[in-house]
């Protein structure tokens, strides 16, 4: 056996309690991107961004631009290897709140996610997937980048796990949709995540539309909805090896959750 | 890596063309089950009671057939306390022979028929594998299903449905239990991936536990893969199983479909 390569990449965890203005999460951000094995580069030089990921080996890289709206607002920025905005709505927005709120980095070469724990949480990420066993550049690499939380206009949006942007098969631009992620579950939705003896299951956040198959998400799992948001699981990984998760804000779709690596 | 073990069991596959009794077919059916390895056992001579073989955890299955006519084959199956789990049926036109694919192992059948004037039909039934877990986690671990009722409707026929035991009482009509691998619309089935290779997927099971409350997963189907349903009844796919290490499937004639999946079955011949 072997760790699968999804799970197989760099990551780092960081919590910060109440974080008041967002300044705060450029500059934490800023500090995970480029504390990582084969860091991010921060192409301001200034300490806030944007910030490109390595390069893989096919070249593929993420650039991610974050701005302060206000104190308790964010807007991301996200554009694949090629400047195409990968989350093609100006840009997505998130919030904390004026009373301070814990915020969670998940962080590696291809993916950022971060988690504003307010009393309804708020969840960005973006990623570029893993596609093994094939090519990884072959016809192209595949980008993704959540639906929300929030819209340009500020309002709530798209904050199901299942939501996010991925540039279709012949398209000429990313495009946001629920459909582009694989349930691994029955027609049926009366389902629990776990097996007849209770014990949780755990699959891989797959992106898939219409007949094609795009790859995983890097140290991303889908799990059942009735873990709690912030939750640490340990998960087994290989013989041996396991990895610890924790459950992300974003809201339940099928049944399901999503969960980041933070060790 | 190592083949996984719903790709580890005994199988057998046998091929009939120009047929036009449902006798030969069950037969045919019986001979296969007993040349297995490890072999079934028979209660009750020619025509009896078909057990599958024991395992190491005590786990089996049985069916009993008949033949109401020459047109009509039908099964029985029960799990391994008597529960029965299945009764259906398959009926073949009179107007002309059919070909039959009888796919065995020691934890499975599938009585396949491509009945050449109409859609395919199928009977079959098995043990699920539930690994990681151990084999004997849970007890509902029998699953069948066929193409058509024990009055000759065809009810529920297609990919998504099989009967198994929810809590403590046989869903002998079939629940849309099968894991379909598809995403949030009735096209998102990721079905090829980007370099145009077909993407194979097992055939996953979900029930009610003893005690209720929503279904959870109970296992994996022995020797079959899930298949684009592009590829049409009759074809014989290779699927890598492990490095180095290749399986040949058939896929099914009478197990259909259903938009939200799209793929068919196909059982291990090789």
């Amino acid at each position: 056996m072997a760790v699968p390569v999804f799970l197989n990449t760099a990551f780092r965890y960081l919590s910060t309690l109440a974080v008041l203005d967002v300044n705060t999460i450029i500059a934490n951000l800023n500090t995970e991107l480029l504390a990582l094995p084969d860091p991010w580069t921060d192409t301001g030089g200034a300490g806030t961004g944007p910030w490109k990921s390595p390069a893989r080996v096919d070249g593929a890289f993420i650039k991610i631009t974050a701005a302060r709206i206000s104190a308790t607002r964010i807007s991301w920025i996200v554009n694949d290897h090629n400047g195409m905005l990968v989350n093609n709505a100006t840009d997505t927005r998130q919030d904390i709140d004026v009373t301070g709120t814990e915020v969670r980095y998940f962080t590696g070469p291809f993916h950022v996610c971060v988690d504003s724990i307010r009393a309804t949480p708020e969840t960005w990420y973006c990623a570029i997937v893993d596609r093994t066993p094939e090519a990884l550049a072959i016809p192209r690499p595949i980008y993704v980048s959540s639906g929300g939380p929030r819209s340009t206009g500020g309002a709530p949006a798209n904050q199901t796990w299942n939501s996010l942007y991925l540039l279709l098969e012949g398209a000429a631009s990313y495009a946001a949709s629920l459909n582009y992620a694989g349930y691994r579950a029955p027609v049926i939705t009366t389902i629990d995540r776990m097996t007849m003896t209770g014990a949780l299951m755990f699959a891989a956040y797959e992106i898939q539309e219409s007949n094609w198959f795009y790859g995983r998400i890097p140290q991303c799992l889908l799990l059942d909805s009735g873990q709690a948001f912030g939750a640490d699981l340990v998960v087994p990984l290989d013989t041996g090896v396991t990895g610890t998760f924790k459950v992300v804000g974003c809201t339940t779709a099928s049944a399901g959750r999503i969960a980041f690596r933070k060790a | 890596m190592a083949v996984p073990a719903f790709l580890n069991s005994s199988y057998r596959y046998l091929a009939l063309a120009g047929i036009t009794d449902t006798q030969d077919i069950w037969d045919s059916f019986e001979a296969e089950c007993l040349a297995n390895s490890p072999p079934w056992t028979r209660t009750g001579g020619a025509g009896g009671l078909l057990t599958s073989p024991v395992d190491a955890d005590g786990r089996f299955f049985d069916v009993q057939l008949s033949v109401p006519t020459a047109q009509k084959l039908q099964m029985v199956l029960r799990d391994q306390s008597g529960n029965t789990i299945s009764t259906r049926q398959i009926i073949c036109p009179s107007t002309n022979s059919w070909s039959v694919m009888i796919y065995t192992g020691q934890y499975h059948f599938y009585i396949d028929v491509n009945m050449a004037s109409a859609a395919g039909e199928c009977i079959y039934g098995g043990i699920l594998d539930l690994s990681p877990e151990s084999q004997i986690a849970h007890a509902q671990y029998v699953f069948g299903h066929g193409s058509r009722t024990s009055a000759g409707a065809a009810t529920n026929p297609d990919i998504s449905y099989a009967a198994m035991m929810d809590n403590v009482t046989p869903a002998t009509a079939g629940t849309q239990r099968a894991v379909m691998w598809s995403g949030g619309a009735s096209t998102s089935d990721g079905l090829m991936t980007f370099n145009g290779y077909r993407v194979f997927r097992p055939r996953e099971m979900y029930a009610i536990p003893v005690g209720g409350g929503d279904s959870r997963y109970a296992g994996r189907c022995y020797q079959v893969m899930m298949v684009p349903d592009t590829i049409v009844g009759g074809t014989v796919i290779t699927i890598p199983i492990d490095i180095g290490a290749t399986a040949q499937f058939k896929v099914i004639y009478g197990i259909a479909s259903i938009s939200g999946g799209n793929r068919s079955l196909a059982a291990r011949i090789a």
